[in-house]
């Protein structure tokens, strides 16, 4: 396609009655929304769903799009909602059978492999809310700023929030590690 | 805990200092503070730490579905009449115009199950993973479902892209377990499948149509993920003193 359009060209085109424009947008976000599921803790099916769902949220809430938004801000709103509308629903029936996922084939060693598992868990016992901010600020590469836009907080709260979430997590980490990884983590 | 007091300011009031440096701010008050204070290292080494969790790439297909889905959404709203209605209809007119005074019974008992069938399989073919689910529960409630039916869950265990789909179609075929058709998919996926999720589905399918042996044959498969294993000599287990 001729000169690249940018997120918010598109999704004003999406917004006019240009529907397929939507799937570019698909194709530039839906790892990154995938990876956002996954994080927060859904299996990949789960997270494949939930990022169509995304985007066909955005299809049917096209009219609460505004050209001067920034468009994964307003991406990561509506991700946000169908994860916490998706928990709710869920929530009695993954208390009964936890969803068993399928961990996507990754060529690491058995340590790593392990260590993977322990961060894995250490975030599964996380407060879903610390979680999300991990999540936003470690893996989607969020500036603090652009976390406190989405949740409506100073970003300077944010940063204290981050840390305070980290040290939890390191915590539990620790915990789960039955305290063996403490001492490598201070050498330094 | 001890060292969290380091040097003139707290480690609490760093906090945000601390965060920034996580983005990448350079400080070299705060480095210098990281190298004395053991408690504030240990927090970003568990930053560093939150890598080996690597990205995970979403199944290539995604794009293709995502714009089917779409293509189906925005499609003009006319003509939405699916399959099976169409075929619902057509028994409907045939049954009042040819049966209203006969009263047989009988005949229609079979024509209703006929209509059942074709929604069955009609819902079995579609884009979306969540109406093939309901394909399989309505395939899975018939009473007596002819081969076409069984044939075509067999094809969804065998073939379905959604890890859950063929699931329950694992599931809806457990009644069926002796069928041949069954009973090889079954051996087939065992070996082939990705999910361990869905190799142990298989197992149970090959035990509930007593094909042990192809079971225990497998425990000796190198390759075999070890959850699976582990899940076969479970299952094999209590298999013997059922």
């Amino acid at each position: 396609m001729g000169p690249a359009h940018t997120d918010e060209e598109l999704m004003t085109a999406v917004q006019r009655g240009d529907t397929q424009k939507l799937g570019v947008l698909f194709d530039r976000h839906h790892a990154a929304l995938f990876r956002y599921f996954l994080r927060l803790g859904a299996s990949r099916n789960l997270s494949e769903d939930l990022t169509q769902e995304v985007f066909f949220r955005m299809l049917r809430a096209g009219e609460t799009w505004r050209a001067d938004a920034r468009f994964t801000n307003w991406m990561y709103r509506i991700a946000r909602n169908s994860f916490i509308d998706h928990s709710r629903k869920q929530k009695w029936e993954t208390e009964m059978a936890p969803d068993y996922d399928v961990p996507a084939p990754q060529s690491a060693g058995y340590e790593e492999e392990q260590e993977r598992d322990l961060v894995r868990r250490a975030l599964d016992e996380l407060p879903p809310d610390k979680r999300e901010l991990l999540v936003l600020s470690r893996y989607q590469g969020m500036k603090y700023e652009q976390i406190g836009e989405l949740l409506g907080v100073e970003a300077g709260t944010i940063k204290v929030r981050v840390f305070r979430a980290l040290q939890q997590l390191r915590g539990i980490y620790e915990r789960l590690s039955g305290g063996q990884h403490v001492l490598s983590g201070t050498r330094g | 805990m001890s060292g969290y007091q380091e040097g003139n300011m707290s480690c609490r009031e760093r906090e945000v200092e601390l965060a920034e440096y996580l983005e990448g701010a350079s400080n070299p008050e705060l480095k210098a503070h990281l190298a004395a204070c053991a408690e504030c290292q240990a927090t970003v080494a568990m930053w560093e730490r939150m890598s080996v969790w690597r990205d995970e790439t979403p199944d290539a297909g995604m794009p293709m579905r995502f714009r089917q889905r779409l293509k189906e959404a925005t499609k003009p709203k006319r003509q939405e009449w699916p399959k099976w209605a169409a075929v619902a209809a057509a028994l409907v007119v045939s049954f009042f115009a040819g049966r209203t005074t006969s009263g047989d019974v009988t005949g229609l008992r079979q024509e209703v199950r006929g209509l059942r069938e074709v929604v069955a399989l009609s819902l079995l073919e579609q884009q979306s993973a969540s109406e093939r689910l309901r394909g399989i529960r309505y395939s899975a409630a018939l009473d007596k479902p002819d081969d076409e039916v069984i044939g075509a869950l067999t094809r969804t265990l065998r073939t379905d892209s959604s890890v859950d789909v063929r699931l329950a179609a694992a599931d809806a075929l457990r009644r069926y377990a002796r069928t041949e058709i069954v009973k090889q998919a079954a051996r087939e996926l065992l070996v082939n499948d990705s999910s361990p999720m869905v190799q142990v589905a298989s197992i149970d399918l090959l035990l509930a149509a007593r094909e042990r042996k192809g079971v225990e044959a497998l425990q000796a498969d190198p390759k075999l993920d070890p959850t699976v294993k582990q899940y076969i000599e479970r299952a094999l287990k209590q298999e013997n003193w059922q």
